[in-house]
Order: structure tokens, then C-alpha cells, then sequence
């Protein structure tokens, strides 16, 4: 495939390509699929090095799946959000398994990007605000919002209807609120 | 209370929204290792593709898979030489045969060529 031409082809057709061993393919996919990927696991995890580490793992997990993806069947970001989902709840299973305790500080080196030091608090606070949501209205909150999927493929990601995914994306921004209408003040809302 | 629960909702819905517009950053070693996990993955697919019979020859390798592979070549071989070697240096008895046959001076009966049913063909 030429090189200028992969940005137009879709996910899709270039995880088929690289299945039939085009090296380029997989870069044009490296580059469009790995921010999303870490952006999502940071989101979920709070914690960079293991979001790098779920992030090369579902990447490497498409790769392998690349000779054997039926077109037509999933968007490759529906199939890739989930293998995060799945990878994620492991590994915060395992963390509550080791230390049910320890709360993180919010880490945001990923996402951090130049920004007024009001906006990186306030950023800061909504990530350590979806850090207290439970687990499946955090995904649902940050799939919907922040990674701007659309419900139905929420559902299909999280393997639930698309009611649970509303009402879940509801609950938990209704939570989310709530945690961060406590700080109001804290975080310059009262002279807006 | 509504307008504090609006303009809760409304400032939720900016942050959200400023969360999602921001790039992430991904780190150069992280990009790298993925990428080369990609070719290791692809190196390992050109390996299998090597190592299996080429399928784009189509009809020659279908004929052949047919007839039993090469084995079966090497038998089909092996008894046309065979008969090539009869041919020039027949037996004298298949060559007086044939040479009746072919000049067409003698006639050959059924019991000519098997003998033993000879006395069933005769007692019908």
C-alpha cells in the first residue's frame, strides 16, 4: 500500500493489510489507535506505567488477531476498547487484591498539555473524581464523554444493553458532580 | 437549587469537554515498542507463509494434491519408463502376439490370451 494513501483507508482495511504482512500499515495504525488506547487506560487505571503496559499488551494483542479479522464484523476501536476494558479490570482486581488501601495520587503525565494552572487543578480533580466512581460507571462515563463513543458501541464494548449504558453514563455523571460540587470553591468555580 | 444544579451540570459538561479535547501524549519509547512488537508479529506471519505451499499456483497444485503428490508422480514416472523399455525389447511371445494382431495373418481367439477359461468357453 502506498505510503501518502494509508491515511485515507480505514482501521479496518489497514489491520487487514498488515495481516498480510504490510509493515506500514501497522505504523499508520500505531499512530492512530495508541493515543486513545493510553488515553482511555490512563483514565481507568491512574496510573502511567501500567496504562503503557495495557496499552502495548491490547496492541500487541491486535497484531496477532490481524491475519484472522473478519471484515465487517467490529470496528477494530469497539474491539480494541474492549480488550482494554478487560485488561484494566484485571489489573484493578489485582491491585485491590494487593492493597485495598492504597489511594493514589492523580497522575496525569499522559494527558497533560499546555494549560492554564486553573484548568490542570480542575482537570486534576476530574480525574481523581472519576477515580471514586465505581468501576463500570467510570468506563461508561469516560467511553461516552472523554473518549466520545457513541452508546451503542459502549454496549457492545462493555457487553450490556444500551439502557444500562445510559442509565450508567447518567448515575455517573450525576456522581461525578456531586464529588466535584464539594470543591467549588477550591477550584475557582464560585466567581464564575 | 436548579440554577445551582444547572450550572453544576453545565460546568461538569465544559470539564468533560476540555478532557476530551486534550491531545495525549504518548511517549517515543511507547510508539517504538509497539511498533516493533508489529514487525516481530509480521515476521513471524512471513515465516508461515513461507513455510506453507504456495496456494497461488492453483490448478498444477490441485492436479497434483489429487493424484497423491510427488510420491505418486515418482510411481507414474517409474511405469512410464517401464513401458517405454517393453516397447522397444517386447518378451517373444508378446512379440509374435503382437505381430499377428498388427499384420493381421493369424487370428487370436479369447483363449489364446487365457488359457484356462478355454474349457469353460467350450462346455459353454
Amino acid at each position: 500500500m502506498p505510503f501518502d494513501a494509508l491515511d485515507q483507508e480505514s482501521d479496518e482495511m489497514l489491520l487487514v493489510a498488515f495481516g498480510q504482512g504490510d509493515r506500514a500499515a501497522a505504523q499508520e495504525l500505531t499512530r492512530r489507535l495508541t493515543p486513545k488506547v493510553l488515553g482511555y487506560a490512563t483514565r481507568m487505571l491512574n496510573d502511567r506505567a501500567e496504562a503503557e503496559d495495557v496499552t502495548q499488551d491490547a496492541m500487541l494483542r491486535l497484531w496477532k488477531v490481524s491475519d484472522q479479522w473478519r471484515t465487517g464484523e467490529a470496528k477494530v476501536t469497539t474491539w480494541l476498547y474492549r480488550v482494554v476494558t478487560n485488561l484494566c479490570t484485571d489489573r484493578l482486581r489485582k491491585k485491590r487484591m494487593v492493597d485495598i488501601d492504597a489511594i493514589q495520587e492523580p497522575e496525569d503525565g499522559a494527558l497533560s498539555v499546555e494549560m492554564s494552572m486553573v484548568e490542570q487543578e480542575r482537570q486534576a480533580a476530574l480525574q481523581a473524581a472519576l477515580q471514586e466512581l465505581p468501576e463500570r460507571q467510570r468506563q461508561a462515563v469516560v467511553l461516552r464523554h472523554i473518549e466520545g463513543v457513541a452508546n451503542p458501541e459502549i454496549a457492545t464494548i462493555m457487553d450490556i444493553s444500551i439502557e444500562a449504558v445510559e442509565s450508567l453514563t447518567a448515575r455517573g455523571k450525576r456522581a461525578l458532580a456531586a464529588i466535584l460540587a464539594g470543591k467549588r470553591e477550591e477550584l475557582g468555580y464560585e466567581n464564575e | 437549587m436548579n440554577d445551582k444544579r444547572n450550572m453544576e451540570d453545565l460546568a461538569l459538561d465544559k470539564l468533560l469537554a476540555q478532557a476530551a479535547a486534550k491531545p495525549v501524549i504518548v511517549p517515543a519509547d511507547l510508539m517504538q515498542r509497539i511498533e516493533a512488537d508489529a514487525h516481530l508479529v509480521a515476521d513471524a506471519g512471513d515465516a508461515a507463509r513461507r513455510s506453507q505451499p504456495d496456494n497461488q499456483s492453483g490448478f498444477w497444485a490441485v492436479i497434483l494434491a489429487a493424484i497423491g503428490g510427488w510420491p505418486a508422480i515418482a510411481g507414474l514416472a517409474t511405469a512410464t519408463v517401464a513401458g517405454v523399455w517393453i516397447g522397444f525389447s517386447p518378451t517373444s511371445s508378446i512379440g509374435g502376439i503382437a505381430d499377428g494382431y498388427l499384420t493381421n495373418t493369424t487370428y487370436y481367439d479369447v483363449g489364446d490370451f487365457m488359457p484356462s477359461i478355454d474349457d469353460f468357453l467350450n462346455e459353454g
